[in-house]
């Protein structure tokens, strides 16, 4: 098996869960941490994790990092460190022209940087910056995730191998919040009274630049289509009495679930539509979905397919999510190592399956 | 745009032959056939479809004297002799320049599984003719492979995977197909389905493990094959025959990879012709996916057809390789696997 050198930027929710993979992986071997946060400089990449050392210690000097002999970078640096697309551009352009492969989970419209896709945000001058910065090093980018990066995109696309003809495919994600203990449940609008604009919602104003722009724009390209518009629309329910949950009390009248979803229009009809149904209880709208976390397809056509997919796991916070989006970009690295330079999307590179570890059965 | 040359028009090929003429991107420019009295018909005639000015031909220098890109093979058990006859056809075609997308042998959805000179034949021939070959179906070729393969780019750890693939019969009218699968027969009664699965070098499914292990890095040691049958409480009628009372109503099969001590890859189907026999074991038409793990998955897919008889397993299986067709005319030559070429995804937009 090759054995690949791998540079971990990042060390939030995603980038613990990948740094700790690289550490357990044979196949990989940690050169280099790249950290934000302060009281994380100088610790050991081990220790981080409540782990024995590993001789690899954090840094932020982005110099330092990129003098190092590595094959691949895996960038999970994420919203809250990052405050536009300016500063991971910069990033990316800095690795990608070292001599570094790159696979990014950092912003979800890096999954199909095609023009066209989000122009407010994938201008040319940034595709072009990267590009150019790949052909210098010699080196590919790949962005991925989850949610986009999988649920989305590649999971309906893999199931349209089998399709003859399709009229719309919807992807629907169902997440119940109930036992998050977040701060974000304002930002989502939960606990609010219906007609408030949660900040979250305020970076929809713009469907056709939001983060669903990329997932919807792929979908459409395996079918061979260009979406000509992208449209939003929210719901959202409230209950009669309070609610507790492990967030916090939500108070009578206030929100407790939401249903919002992104359809992509060809030719004056609905192509595709992602759709996300996030409750704190089952107990309202019972006519949408219920589930802890899973993600529906319903590919109307020719087969019609419908198609569940329902994840959890017992590490951390029991959130599958985070373990996902680390996952997938570590188990793309031979793939994305093995490719052509230049920005490469799910469809540039081969089938490939996580070359996981194959723990002895509990 | 692809020049497409379909070969074979039974259930499987019908549907190969509307969803090539449904895609812009793909021209039909030939049509191969075995039934005599399909000679000279349209392909259109035949596919349920608008005239396309493409006639059926049992006459196969006519069709390589076509120059296509492809031809996309989807000839089947009745109308083929034996699976000698598909190999030599393969050869010929690749060794003529033309690329092959086929449904047949099963055993070459992973070549590096396949029998050694059967491979070695097939790749001189496409080194000869610049031609690559690709084979493919819903299983093998989808569910037992590339299904749960994409799906562990998810996997932090893998401890098994299971793929059950449920199916209702009691529609079939074939005799023959019910002798095979066992139905109405004594569970003591020799089962040419055990025959089949019995060993690595025939089972159709074997290479779907093979290919799966590989992706995700296991090695497989073992195979191993189990047969379990739900017998009739009283005797009914399908539309195939009469099932007597105490006969075989409901076959369970399942196919095991091994890998350090221990089934790690397994893939089970359930045939049935009564929803009254182990119901447990599954009911309907679908697939569902188990992999133990972290994290771990649980998935299940239900396609469903309203066209000929109703049947998903042929149009899947038919779709499978249509849709492959632009990939692997743009791929090397030589013979490829879903983990050689670029992702892709099917279908045109109705």
């Amino acid at each position: 098996m090759s054995s690949y050198r791998v540079i971990q930027w990042g060390t939030g929710n995603v980038g613990r869960h990948a740094l700790r993979g690289i550490l357990e992986r044979p196949e990989l071997e940690l050169v280099g941490l790249h950290a934000y946060s302060h009281d994380k400089l100088g610790q050991d990449a081990g220790e981080l994790l409540d782990r024995e050392p590993v001789g690899v210690v954090a840094t932020n000097d982005v110099d330092a990092l990129l003098a190092l002999e590595a094959d691949c970078v895996v960038y999970n640096a994420l919203g809250t460190t990052l405050v536009s697309l300016e500063q991971p551009v910069d990033d990316l352009v800095r690795i990608l022209e070292s001599g570094k492969n790159c696979i990014s989970s950092a912003i979800d419209l890096f999954l199909f940087m095609q023009r066209g896709v989000a122009p407010k945000f994938l201008t040319d001058e940034v595709i072009d910056r990267i590009e150019d910065a790949c052909t210098r090093g010699g080196t590919t980018l790949y962005g991925t995730g989850m949610t986009p990066g999988f649920a989305l995109d590649l999971f309906p696309i893999t199931l349209t191998r089998v399709s003859r003809d399709v009229e719309h495919v919807r992807i629907t994600e169902v997440v119940n919040l109930r036992d998050y203990r977040s701060s974000m449940m304002e930002f989502m609008g939960f606990g609010l009274v219906p007609g408030s604009d949660a900040e979250m919602y305020k970076l929809f104003a713009d469907p056709p630049n939001s983060p669903y722009a990329a997932s919807l724009a792929m979908v459409a390209h395996a079918l061979g289509a260009e979406l000509d518009s992208i449209t939003y629309e929210r719901e959202v329910a409230t209950i009669d009495d309070p609610l507790e949950v492990a967030a916090g009390i939500m108070e009578a009248g206030t929100v407790v679930a939401t249903r919002f979803w992104f359809t992509g229009h060809r030719a004056g009809r609905p192509l595709v539509t992602i759709e996300y149904v996030w409750r704190l209880t089952d107990a309202v709208r019972p006519d949408w979905p219920v589930g802890h976390c899973k993600w529906q397809v319903e590919i109307t056509g020719d087969p019609s397919i419908r198609a569940e997919m329902e994840l959890s796991t017992e590490t951390d916070a029991k959130r599958p999510t985070s373990i996902t989006v680390a996952m997938h970009c570590l188990n793309a690295i031979p793939a994305v190592c093995a490719a052509p330079p230049g920005i490469v999307s799910h469809f540039d590179l081969p089938v490939f399956g996580g070359r996981a570890l194959g723990r002895e059965p509990r | 745009m692809h020049r497409v040359v379909q070969w074979g028009t039974g259930n499987v090929g019908r549907h190969a032959l509307r969803a090539i003429l449904g895609r812009p991107a793909l021209e039909l420019v030939g049509l191969r056939v075995y039934n005599p009295e399909k000679i000279g018909v349209d392909a259109g005639a035949i596919a349920g479809c608008p005239e396309t000015g493409v006639h059926a031909t049992d006459d196969v220098e006519a069709i390589l004297a076509l120059d296509a890109d492809c031809v996309n093979y989807s000839a089947l058990g009745a109308t083929e002799d034996a699976s000698g006859g598909v190999i030599d056809d393969l050869e010929r075609l690749l060794r003529a320049g033309v690329n092959v997308t086929s449904s047949a042998p099963e055993s070459l959805v992973y070549p590096k599984a396949a029998p050694r000179p059967i491979v070695e034949r097939l790749e001189q021939a496409c080194a000869q003719g610049n031609s690559s070959l690709f084979v493919s179906g819903v299983n093998p070729g989808f569910t037992m492979d590339v299904w749960p393969i994409t799906m562990t780019r998810l996997s932090r750890e893998i401890e098994r995977i299971r793929v059950t693939e449920v199916l209702d019969m009691v529609e079939y009218t074939s005799q023959s197909a019910m002798y095979f699968m066992g139905f109405g027969q004594s569970p003591d009664a020799p089962a040419p389905l055990d025959a089949m699965h019995s060993t690595p070098e025939t089972s159709p499914f074997y290479a779907s493990l093979v290919m799966t292990a590989d992706a995700i890095g296991f090695e497989l040691e073992d195979y191993r094959y189990e047969r379990d049958v739900g017998l009739a409480e009283e005797t009914f009628a399908v539309k195939a025959g009469t099932i007597e009372r105490g006969t075989i109503a409901v076959v369970k099969m399942g196919v095991y990879g091994i890998a350090r001590g221990r089934d790690v890859l397994i893939n089970e189907w359930v045939w049935r012709i009564s929803n009254q026999v182990r119901p447990e074991w599954g009911i309907g038409e679908h697939w569902s996916m188990e992999i133990e793990g972290d994290p771990s998955m649980k998935l299940s897919m239900e396609p469903r057809t309203r066209l000929d008889s109703g049947r998903v397993v042929s149009l899947t299986v038919a779709t499978a390789i249509v849709n492959a067709i632009p990939s692997v005319c743009a791929a090397p030559p030589g013979l490829r696997s879903p983990l050689d070429l670029p992702l892709w995804g099917g279908g045109y937009l109705s």
